[in-house]
């Protein structure tokens, strides 16, 4: 069955300011196959998924789709031929509901004398929500309100909706954790049986080689290989992506454990999470696992001052504190990479160098008028740079032209500049590639050893079970199992988390 | 070759990056063709003397704007401040008294409307047009539906005042725009203000204490507010009752033209009295050459529209040269 070519791109280019993007790639697609998609963060990946849907141009090169040489001219002829995306970066209506984002641009199938049937609309999504086995989605739920994960399966399910003979998915598990990355390979294997395509964009290789039957690679802007995933090993994946050996992802040191720093009593926030206690060492990665709206990012927040906790009480240094602000916790020696990069980390029309100093600009402000010192911001920030391994042509760049990954590392960089003391991370990894993953687990391990203490969350077990010294479950807004890194396996980890 | 070509690009990319500049050299020349008296230093001056008002307001809204916040009431307050110094000076109070007082009212106003935004979290458009009437409603009560006139000379100078053959206001706008400059580009505050504009939930993450920047925003615009219906009162001799009722959106017209888009996150302060000034000039030569005042609006927004287009479109022509040249060198 998966012999008819669907898809065929050959010696495509794509060129943006000081960035040769997609340099004379190839990629061919058969019909009902899963291909994956794989390489480094700004190796062009994203650049050559628009230029398939009609996002960008292309300057070179011809595409192929469906036996016929295409043009589109803007997303809307690509669905029309198609092809659907779901893009890396959330393209979801806030205001509207799932029912509505499924349909936008789809309603004239509900539609009567102009006139949308509603009613009609919120049924035929109702029916996918059915044939997919998506309980805990309702049609009517609003997307500003849902979690990031129910966001995810709504644009799934967006992309499904229009029957289309390709989907390009970015990224589409960055933000799931395992059940839901399980409810979403049921739907692709689903989309299979009707002989659609699926084009699979991820940094998790163990993801790519269950679920894709080939994969092409791609490294600083061109075509390196495609392969049978049935022929090669994740351990041949990762030199392909990164370019060479990587033995060690998760580069775990001993650090020496010290003294309390930080002490949650009974936090609670209701209809939230409930009585969540734990303590935080110097010197120690304290590791939450759990699934997606177990809470976690939750108490995260509470703790941080972004949110306000309802009772409990927080102790620094033994100290109990009142945090009201972020400001007040940055004060305290907090620090925190949050887990929406998009909604409240980067700040789009800022620089690469505004974006990184912003979590304490003061460092680098004289007394007084607070007039920054450019050449110490500079120096800080090229440092940092460096060290982060991050890909950007000029620090003056705006934020939102570098890669997804690149994004997610300058945001880290921002908080390592602050020097916090206790750092917290909700899913710093997300969207950054094997090479880079392990590169920010040795800063982790760096950071720990000068005395930082570093609160992890991650859906990803392996990240938590591979650099936590504890482990904390969380299910369902309580802490259901606490355990040392010895004791901990995949097993304990995923029957607490599921209970 | 090469070297030509690169230089193409650079003036190119400066052209539009500083597109009201082009425009208003570009209709300057225009006018001194068409009029004689266009380019002559007194009426150079005139023009920049009667663009001083609108900049003024328009570099503080520049850094409002940029900072995510938005005020439509700036005029009407505007208009009462010069009220209520008018009626102040008349009365013979002291003219420290006078400026201070003219000053609160300014911070206060915009502070109040902050303080509604704020507190019951209302989006700022709609809020600060109710305000606006309320500032406007106190100022024909306060005024009894008369213009105060006969003010002092301390007042007048201030409007009509030279010094070294320049107007004073000219001064003030130039400190202003200096002053401003630098506080958005080289301080705390500047980059923060920015962040906030950009990414509001970001910005708070990022530990900056949103509420107190907006009131500090606030006052600083109410300050420029303050000096604004100085100068216009000064220069009229009188307080003008109607002279609020196209400030905001003139305002807001210039400082989009000169680059500061409504969306927050970037600022632009030259550009704003690059913006002020063409708008000024655009009016002037239509003077001259005795145009009905009425085409005066529509030529007004026709800029608007050719300045917005050529933002949009620009940037996107200038990346594409851009693009082809990096290639040509890397083949
Ligand atoms: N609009 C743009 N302007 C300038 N450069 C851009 C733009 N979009 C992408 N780039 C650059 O093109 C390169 C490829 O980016 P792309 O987003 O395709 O990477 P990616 O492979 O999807 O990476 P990631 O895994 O991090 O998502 C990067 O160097 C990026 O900085
Ligand atoms: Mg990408």
């Amino acid at each position: 069955m998966k012999d008819k070519v669907l898809l065929s791109v050959k010696g495509v280019s794509k060129s943006f300011i000081g960035v040769k993007a997609v340099d004379n790639v190839n990629l061919e697609v058969m019909e009902g196959e899963v291909h994956g998609v794989v390489g480094e963060n700004g190796a062009g990946k994203s650049t050559l998924m628009n230029l398939i849907f009609g996002m960008l141009k292309r300057d070179s090169g011809s595409i192929f789709f469906d036996g016929q040489e295409v043009n589109f001219k803007g997303p809307a002829d690509a669905l029309k031929a198609g092809i659907s995306m779901i893009h890396q970066e959330s393209s979801l209506v806030q205001q509207f509901t799932a029912s509505e984002n499924i349909w936008l641009g789809m309603e004239e199938r509900f539609m009567k004398n102009g006139i949308i049937n509603n009613r009609a609309r919120d049924e035929a999504t109702q029916a996918l929500f059915d044939e997919f086995k998506l309980d805990t989605l309702k049609y009517n739920m609003l997307i500003s309100e849902s979690s990031i994960a129910s966001c995810q399966m709504v644009e799934v399910i967006r992309a499904v909706a229009g029957n289309a003979k390709l989907i390009i998915m970015d990224e589409p598990t960055s933000s799931l954790s395992e059940k839901e990355v399980a409810v979403l390979f049921r739907i692709i294997r689903q989309l299979v049986e009707k002989n659609v395509a699926v084009i699979y964009i991820s940094h998790k290789l163990d993801e790519v080689l269950t679920i894709c039957d080939r994969v092409s690679v791609y490294r600083d802007s061109k075509y390196i290989t495609t392969a049978n995933v049935g022929d090669i090993n994740r351990h041949q994946l990762v030199s392909f992506v990164v370019g060479r050996e990587l033995n060690n992802l998760y580069p775990k040191e001993q650090s020496e454990i010290g003294e309390t720093v930080l002490e949650v009593k009974k936090l609670t926030r209701y209809g939230k999470f409930r009585d969540v206690s734990f303590s935080l060492h110097k010197g120690e990665i304290l590791g939450f696992a759990g699934l997606q709206g177990a809470g976690r990012s939750e108490v995260a927040e509470c703790i941080f001052g972004i949110e306000k906790a309802d009772e409990g009480e927080i102790l620094i240094d033994g100290k109990s504190v009142r945090i009201k602000s972020p400001s007040n916790a940055i004060q305290h020696g907090l620090g925190m990479v949050t887990e929406d990069r998009l909604r409240s980390g980067i700040i789009a029309q800022l620089s690469v160098l505004c974006n990184m100093t912003l979590a304490k600009l003061e460092k680098y402000c004289s007394k007084g008028l607070k007039i920054i010192n450019r050449k110490k911001e500079i120096s800080a920030v090229d440092e940092n740079i460096k060290t982060l391994q991050i890909k950007v042509n000029n620090r003056n760049q705006t934020i939102d032209s570098l890669s997804g990954g690149n994004q997610q590392k300058v945001i880290i960089g921002r908080w390592t500049l602050s020097t916090p003391r206790i750092l917290i991370l909700d899913e710093p990894t997300r969207g950054i590639d094997v090479g880079s993953k392990s590169e920010i687990h040795k800063l982790m391990g760096h950071f720990v050893k000068m005395g930082m203490s570093i609160i992890l969350i991650s859906s990803e077990m392996e990240e938590v079970l591979g650099m936590a010294d504890r482990i904390i479950i969380m299910r369902d807004g309580q802490v259901v199992h606490t355990c040392a890194r010895e004791d901990a396996t995949q097993e304990i980890l995923g029957s607490y988390a599921l209970g | 070759m090469k070297n030509v070509k690169f230089n193409t690009e650079k003036i190119a990319t400066f052209a539009l990056n500083n597109k009201a500049l082009i425009l208003l050299l570009v209709i300057s020349i225009i006018l001194s063709i068409a009029s004689p008296f266009f380019l002559t230093g007194a009426n150079l001056i005139n023009v920049v003397r009667q663009a001083c008002v609108l900049a003024i307001m328009g570099i503080g809204f520049t850094l409002l704007l940029s900072s995510g916040s938005m005020d439509l009431s700036v005029g009407n307050l505007m208009a009462m401040i010069g009220v209520v110094m008018a009626l102040m000076d008349k009365a013979g109070y002291h003219p420290t008294l006078i400026v201070g007082v003219g000053l609160l009212v300014g911070i206060g106003g915009l502070c109040f409307n902050t303080f509604l935004v704020q507190t019951f979290d209302l989006p700022g458009f709609i809020l600060t047009l109710a305000t606006g009437y309320i500032f406007t409603g106190i100022m024909w009560l306060i005024s009894g539906g008369q213009s105060p006139a006969g003010i002092n000379d301390w007042f007048k100078f201030i409007g009509q005042g030279t010094v070294l053959g320049i107007p004073l206001q000219i001064y003030l706008m130039v400190i202003i725009a200096i002053i401003f400059t630098f506080l958005i580009k080289k301080t705390e505050f500047g980059r923060h203000s920015l962040a906030m504009g950009g990414n509001l939930k970001a910005a708070r993450i990022c530990g900056i204490n949103i509420n107190k920047n907006k009131y500090i925003i606030a006052a600083i615009m109410g300050a420029c507010t303050t000096v604004a219906a100085m100068v216009t009162t000064g220069r009229a001799a009188s307080a003008q009752l109607s002279a609020g009722t196209d400030t905001a959106m003139d305002t807001i017209a210039a400082v989009v033209i000169g680059g500061t888009p409504m969306s927050g996150g970037i600022a632009n302060v030259p550009g704003t009295v690059i913006g002020c000034l063409l708008i000024q000039v655009i009016s002037n030569g239509l003077n001259l050459l005795d145009v009905n005042s009425n085409w005066h609006k529509v030529a007004k927004g026709v800029v608007i529209i050719v300045a917005i287009i050529l933002d949009v479109k620009g940037t996107d022509i200038i990346n594409k040269l851009r693009v082809k040249n990096q290639d040509k060198k890397a083949n």
